[in-house]
């Protein structure tokens, strides 16, 4: 009998620990996954932020005076287009496979932001946008690929000299670029996601509210990096 | 029995957290590397851009146009070079390098990871003094009559080693650089003008005098031949321009004889010591330099207007060391049009009797005008504003300036930035 007890008591204790330690496995493992999320959305936002701040400073290179009027083509918060040089030497090449050759010929690189997806939570919507960039080496190679996933459409201020709006193309001197990303928590936590309908209308009206407080909150605290970077090709 | 339990139970913890711990240390190791390479490249770019600013300053300072230096700082080396491209164009090179331990990079290859940054800037070292629109080295002070207004839309570059003065909301397309500053200062919200070119103080630019390229050149033209016969002068001449080429000539009282601009000025340049009178049609390239005054006498226009047909290649440079004057007589007080580059490097560009003439209507120049002391075209009543003698202004920039200039034509020192690669 008392082997019996001995057993099942063990059982009992021991299915318990197992119990305790599983869930904090499980609590560890999450909140890992969280912050790695995190870290790989910060990562992503910052390698995005280099590659538009790499080219954004390219801006007008090799194109001569008389030119830079066109040199801004296209300059809208979700859109920039602009001429330079990529491969006008061995000294200021844009490392591509396949361009092997140097001309006096004028690129492009242009930036787009179009939309990728909305995320509907019921009472929240969040909006996520494709960065796309299109580098075109005349007559020799035009790359065209998504560097990023972010959640803000208008990317791109246009400043004067003194960091003023730019009223036109010829008076932008500096470039700001804002990019923002969500936390991934709101999508990896499904608490925060699902509707509870099994629930009395006033606790599911409290609840809602909850979920959408706490969804703005961690919406508010979502990752940002904003630059401003001086075009120091443009009527040097 | 209670032992056994508790010794599996303790096991199993630490296995399951051990393997969780092991997690966790390697993303804490990789999150470090990463923290660590993004501060090092961040350093590596301080530093490039630091060498290029010391390249830069020492290329200004002290003329550096050829070799390369080090300089080691942060942990990191900086190899600063110049290349002179040409006579006038310099590049100047910053490359920074250093190491830093990554753990994944070094699992692989053994070595420590090196990372670079450089930045790359092409630079003019001259510049023909004609490329500004506007250059003077006198304002005049804070005056009514010399202040840029509302009604001036300037284009090309423009230039004043004193203070230039602006009222209300005048436009500069191009860039504005002083020496002394810009009144009211464009930083202050209340200032209006529009500086779509940018600007820049402190700034200092002298006013070439040195024309010994110019004086060089026609004595080499000249040859043996008799003054006042091809390219050099010592009496007061007239010039006026044919649209076929052809020049009508008058010096002093002599009779009045008709060559061809390009047997008087081969290499296209003429050089006096006298007085210059100037009217025509001008077609060809020439550059006239007097140690006098040059008087405009009528109309001196381009035969292939540059306004309508950018690719003219009719273009005149007009320099004096004295004064630069549009002569006060019936042909010139009915409007008045130059096409030219001019310059009055010793005095000012005016309209003679400025004060006292009868109203002359426009003054329309298209090119750019050089003086040490700014002139004055015409007189205005300070109340109503309203022109009572001489001139208004009508002056456009020639866009071909920007590419081109007159034969011989002076430059100014001025390390200007071409392109920028980082």
């Amino acid at each position: 009998m008392s082997v019996l007890i001995d057993i099942i008591s063990a059982a009992v204790v021991g299915g318990m620990l197992v119990l305790i330690a599983l869930v904090t496995t499980d609590n560890g493992t999450q909140e890992l996954v969280n912050y790695n999320a995190a870290k790989v959305v910060q990562l992503d936002l910052e390698q995005t932020t280099q590659i538009i701040e790499q080219d954004i400073k390219k801006i007008g290179f090799g194109i001569p005076e008389t030119e830079q009027g066109n040199v801004l083509q296209t300059v809208l918060g979700n859109e920039l287009k602009f001429l330079t040089h990529l491969n006008l030497n061995a000294e200021t090449k844009m490392p591509l496979p396949g361009v092997t050759t140097y001309d006096n010929i004028v690129d492009t690189i242009k930036y787009t932001i179009t939309h990728y997806k909305a995320i509907d939570f019921g009472d929240t919507i969040v909006n996520l946008y494709n960065v796309k960039r299109s580098v075109n080496i005349t007559s020799l190679k035009t790359l065209n690929a998504t560097i990023g996933k972010i959640g803000n459409a208008n990317i791109f201020t246009y400043l004067d000299q003194i960091g003023q709006t730019a009223s036109s193309a010829a008076e932008v001197r500096i470039v700001e670029i804002t990019l923002s990303a969500f936390n991934p928590k709101v999508l990896l936590s499904p608490s925060l996601v699902q509707n509870d309908e099994d629930l009395e209308a006033n606790v599911q009206a409290a609840n809602s509210e909850s979920r959408k407080r706490e969804i703005r909150r961690l919406l508010r605290g979502s990752y940002w990096k904003k630059n401003r970077l001086i075009l120091r090709n443009l009527n040097s | 029995m209670w032992g056994k339990g508790a010794l599996i139970a303790i096991l199993g913890f630490t296995m399951t957290f051990s393997f969780y711990k092991l997690n966790l240390s390697q993303s804490v190791i990789t999150t470090d590397d990463h923290i660590n390479v993004q501060y090092m490249r961040t350093i590596l770019h301080q530093n490039a851009v630091s060498g290029i600013n010391i390249g830069i300053h020492k290329a200004w300072n002290e003329g550096w146009s050829t070799g390369n230096f080090n300089i080691v700082e942060n942990s990191c080396t900086t190899t600063v070079s110049a290349t002179q491209i040409s006579a006038d164009s310099l590049l100047i090179k910053s490359n920074a390098w250093g190491y830093i331990h990554d753990v994944a990079y070094f699992s692989e290859n053994n070595t420590a990871l090196q990372l670079r940054d450089s930045i790359a800037a092409y630079f003019s070292t001259t510049m023909p003094v004609s490329r500004y629109f506007w250059y003077t080295e006198d304002e005049g002070g804070e005056q009514n009559w010399n202040k840029w207004i509302s009604t001036d839309t300037v284009s090309g570059p423009v230039y004043s080693k004193s203070a230039l003065y602006t009222y209300n909301a005048p436009v500069f397309n191009d860039k504005v650089i002083t020496y002394k500053g810009l009144s009211p200062d464009p930083t202050v919200y209340s200032n209006s003008s529009k500086y779509y070119g940018g600007w820049e103080v402190g700034i200092e630019i002298p006013i070439p005098t040195n024309m010994t390229a110019i004086i060089t050149a026609a004595i080499a033209a000249n040859g043996i031949a008799p003054l006042n016969t091809k390219s050099l002068y010592n009496k007061d001449t007239a010039f006026e321009f044919m649209a076929d080429g052809n020049v009508i000539r008058t010096v002093e009282t002599d009779p009045p004889d008709t060559l061809a601009l390009t047997d008087i000025a081969p290499t296209g340049v003429i050089f006096s010591t006298d007085d210059v009178r100037l009217k025509g049609v001008l077609n060809g390239q020439l550059t006239i330099y007097t140690s006098d005054d040059i008087w405009i006498d009528d109309n001196l226009i381009y035969a292939n207007d540059p306004t309508a047909d950018p690719s003219s290649d009719d273009i005149l440079g007009l320099i004096a060391k004295e004064t630069f004057k549009v002569s006060d007589n019936v042909a010139n007080n009915s409007d008045c049009s130059i096409q030219a580059c001019i310059m009055a490097w010793g005095e000012k560009f005016e309209a003679e009797n400025y004060a006292t003439r009868p109203l002359a209507g426009e003054l329309e120049i298209t090119g750019s005008i050089v003086q040490k002391n700014r002139g004055r075209i015409g007189n205005f009543d300070a109340i109503t504003g309203i022109i009572t003698n001489g001139f208004v202004r009508k002056y456009r920039y020639d866009q071909r300036l920007t590419s081109i200039s007159p034969p011989f034509f002076p430059s100014v020192q001025h390390l200007r930035l071409l392109s920028w690669w980082e």
